[in-house]
């Protein structure tokens, strides 16, 4: 089984056996600083809330999903009732028991250490440690993950704490973020059938923006996987 | 945020995240399941990228995030070579940036 996958990651990009991994420590430090101005953007917007500093610093900790915790403080600001906030933050991260699912066969095996690891689990972490041969990944997600955990708590807490005194956005710290999104995609579009695949689940997903934006993500990656099913991609492709 | 949601949260996100890890900690995915776990990042990022570069408060917007996606998938699609993570990263908060302080 690692054969194979070696093969199959090592195929589209052109890694040769016995290099090391190919995101570079310059890579992982831009990562952190993109997640880290993300967790700056939100504890501000947390703290600015009236959520203090504690509460937006334990939610980024505990939590651990961006997107969730956005939106979830959204539907709070607006009225919405908890349980609301809850389900839409849930939805959300669906995605991540597919990510878990992902990374599985590489996290350690006590039950402990398991369950530790399985809470770094994001789309970032995973995505670049699956792009790697199989030797590399459990310690990529390792690093990767406590790497950007930290990031994304210590850039929430100064969020917190210098509070509105700079607007982040202007940084494109957003465009980082999606431009990581768009390297990981492109990692896996390997021939024409893979591309349609990429276009189908992108395609679907903008369409359930406008009237399902919480399960718009998961309905979008689940017309790829038909899709895929369908053209049968593999074994063109890698995962 | 307040203790209720942020305890629910941080709990059900953690069970989301484990149930899979947890499940098949002592044996391999079956076969069946391996397939469609192997197609997953192929479906799942696409479609991150399309909730990054256009989902605005109810409903999508299209502006600068889309065309900085798109820049960033053409110099990756041109440029098919390792460590090109960071150079797109660069270049995706350049081009946001840069387009942001354009039109502002």
């Amino acid at each position: 089984m690692d054969d194979r996958a070696h093969v199959l990651i090592s195929a589209p990009t052109k890694a040769e056996p016995g290099t090391g991994p190919h995101v570079s420590a310059s890579g992982l430090f831009l990562v952190a600083a993109a997640v880290a101005l993300f967790g700056f953007a939100y504890g501000a917007d947390s703290y600015a809330a009236g959520n203090g500093v504690l509460r937006p610093v334990l939610a980024s900790a505990l939590i651990q999903g961006g997107a969730s915790q956005i939106a979830a403080a959204g539907v709070l600001k607006v009225g919405g009732p908890p349980v609301v906030a809850i389900l839409v933050g849930l939805a959300l991260n669906l995605r991540f028991m597919a990510l878990g699912l992902m990374i599985a066969p590489n996290l350690p095996t006590g039950r402990i250490r398991r369950l530790l690891s399985a809470h770094l689990v994001s789309d970032l972490p995973v995505g670049m440690a699956i792009t790697e041969r199989p030797a590399y990944r459990a310690r990529l997600f390792i690093l990767v993950g406590s790497l950007l955990w930290g990031a994304w708590v210590g850039g929430t807490l100064l969020g917190t704490v210098a509070g509105s005194t700079f607007n982040v956005s202007v940084l494109g710290a957003d465009g980082a973020i999606t431009a990581s999104f768009v390297a990981l995609a492109v990692e896996h579009i390997v021939g024409r059938r893979a591309a349609v695949v990429a276009a189908v689940a992108f395609t679907v997903t903008s369409v359930l923006l406008v009237w399902a934006s919480g399960v718009a993500v998961l309905g979008g990656a689940l017309a790829g996987l038909i899709t895929e099913r369908l053209l049968r991609v593999r074994p063109e492709t890698t995962a | 945020m307040s203790w209720t949601v942020l305890v629910a949260l941080a709990l059900g996100t953690l069970a989301l995240k484990a149930i899979g890890p947890l499940l098949f900690a002592r044996r391999p995915l079956p076969p069946s399941l391996e397939k469609t776990v192997r197609a997953l990042p192929l479906a799942i990022y696409p479609a991150l990228v399309a909730s990054a570069t256009l989902s605005t408060s109810g409903g999508i917007r299209v502006d600068g995030r889309l065309i900085s996606a798109g820049v960033v998938l053409v110099l990756l699609l041109l440029v098919r070579k390792k460590n090109m993570f960071g150079a797109a990263m660069i270049v995706g908060a350049a081009v946001t940036g840069l387009i942001r302080f354009l039109t502002s």
